[in-house]
């Protein structure tokens, strides 16, 4: 491909990274990278992502702008209150790198669209709030080979682990199965720190960046946790993939997204008609 | 892949009415300081004037070591260019050839 003008100012510093280059760019702006969920992690991982060149991003959400949202969601303005958060982050990621071609998905993700949604996609990132819909993330793109970023943060804390298929553990590998409804929180109970979101979210990108160009480690078979208060960072290794896994191991038995699909229903009660992380 | 020449293959080739032009894509400063006779330098941060180059030359590229100049032919030959990349860079020129009289 011949890089523009702009395009040689706008990459000039990936340019002169040996990990990265020229041809490093050119993998960046062929590839295809999803976001569920354009909330706080959502927010920074979108960003980099679109500053870095990767040259699709799929954002899916179906909510709208909140005032409360915009404590932490940064690609997120007060002039966007109202209007969904597809559009608004289209909005932004346009307006620093209009090389990107962004795809809007404002659909909330279920066992009868994630399959189709996350297919065209090279890398996946997780952005949601419900432990429900992670795990629902988490079994689409093991049973499609879909590597992905795992994130979650609430109150000053935050962690991550990336799955790539065959190299590493799930998430279920590292939980089991959804975490039973009172040990969940949500952003507007307890309450989250900003910053912490915007580390973590910067990590994913980080993560879906070295992935697409095939350098660094990766988190797999690890799990960072960072601590805003304490600045404890800590990478925690996961014993190998699970044999026993309910879908990545050996006789997993969760073959389908549909005949598992009570567990991804959002449980409803108070908490979780809260707002997102 | 991109084409490549070491630093003396290209000093001993070339004459002193050859319309060929020689980059040195390093910083101002290093350029100043010492650079290869009859390069022009076009700094990083003024990557765009790279394809103020005329395209019927040929050029060939330098920096300190060889490595950045690689991803300016690679730019350069996508272009359109008939770009070469000095080998080992300015360091390789120092090596060979200050100091000693131009090889036969």
């Amino acid at each position: 491909m011949i890089f523009s003008e702009e395009q040689l100012e706008r990459y000039s510093r990936h340019f002169v990274l040996r990990e990265i280059g020229v041809s490093g760019q050119k993998k960046l702006l062929n590839a295809k990278v999803l976001v569920i969920g354009a909330g706080a992690l959502g927010s920074a991982a979108l960003m980099y992502l679109a500053a870095a060149g990767v040259g699709t991003i799929g954002v899916a959400d179906s909510d709208c702008v909140e005032r409360s949202n915009l404590q932490r969601q940064i690609i997120h303005r007060t002039e966007n209150i109202g209007t969904p958060k597809t559009a608004s982050a289209e909005q932004t990621l346009k307006e620093i790198n209009p090389d990107v071609s962004v795809i809007l998905h404002s659909v909330q993700v279920s066992a009868d669209n994630i399959e189709e949604l996350i297919l065209p996609y090279d890398f996946i990132i997780d952005g949601t709030d419900r432990f429900e819909t992670k795990f629902l993330i988490n079994d689409a793109c093991v049973l499609l080979k879909k590597p992905y970023s795992h994130a979650g943060a609430v109150r000053f804390g935050g962690q991550t682990m990336t799955y790539v298929p065959k190299s590493g553990p799930c998430l279920r590998c590292l939980l089991g199965s959804v975490p039973p409804h009172e040990q969940n929180v949500s952003c507007s109970e307890a309450g989250v720190f900003g910053a912490v979101t915007g580390v973590i979210g910067s990590i994913q990108a980080a993560e879906a960046i070295k992935y697409l160009l095939g350098i660094g480690e990766l988190l797999v078979g690890k799990v960072l946790n960072f601590d805003a208060l304490s600045m404890n960072i800590r990478i925690t290794k996961m014993s190998k993939t699970d044999s026993h896994c309910r879908v990545c191991g050996e006789n997993s038995d969760i073959l389908s997204l549909a005949e598992n699909r009570e567990e991804y229903e959002l449980q409803g009660c108070r908490a979780c008609n809260g707002d997102n992380k | 892949m991109i084409n490549e020449i070491s630093i003396c293959e290209y000093m001993k080739n070339r004459t002193d009415d050859s319309d060929d032009i020689l980059v040195d894509i390093r910083e101002k400063m290093m350029y100043e300081f010492g650079s290869i006779p009859g390069a022009v330098n076009i700094t990083m941060d003024n990557i765009r004037h790279l394809y103020d180059l005329p395209k019927d030359k040929t050029i060939y590229v330098f920096c300190q070591a060889g490595e950045i100049s690689g991803e300016i032919v690679e730019i350069l030959s996508d272009a359109g260019y008939t770009a070469y990349n000095l080998i080992g860079g300015y360091r390789e020129y120092l090596r060979n050839h200050i100091g000693l009289k131009e090889e036969s």
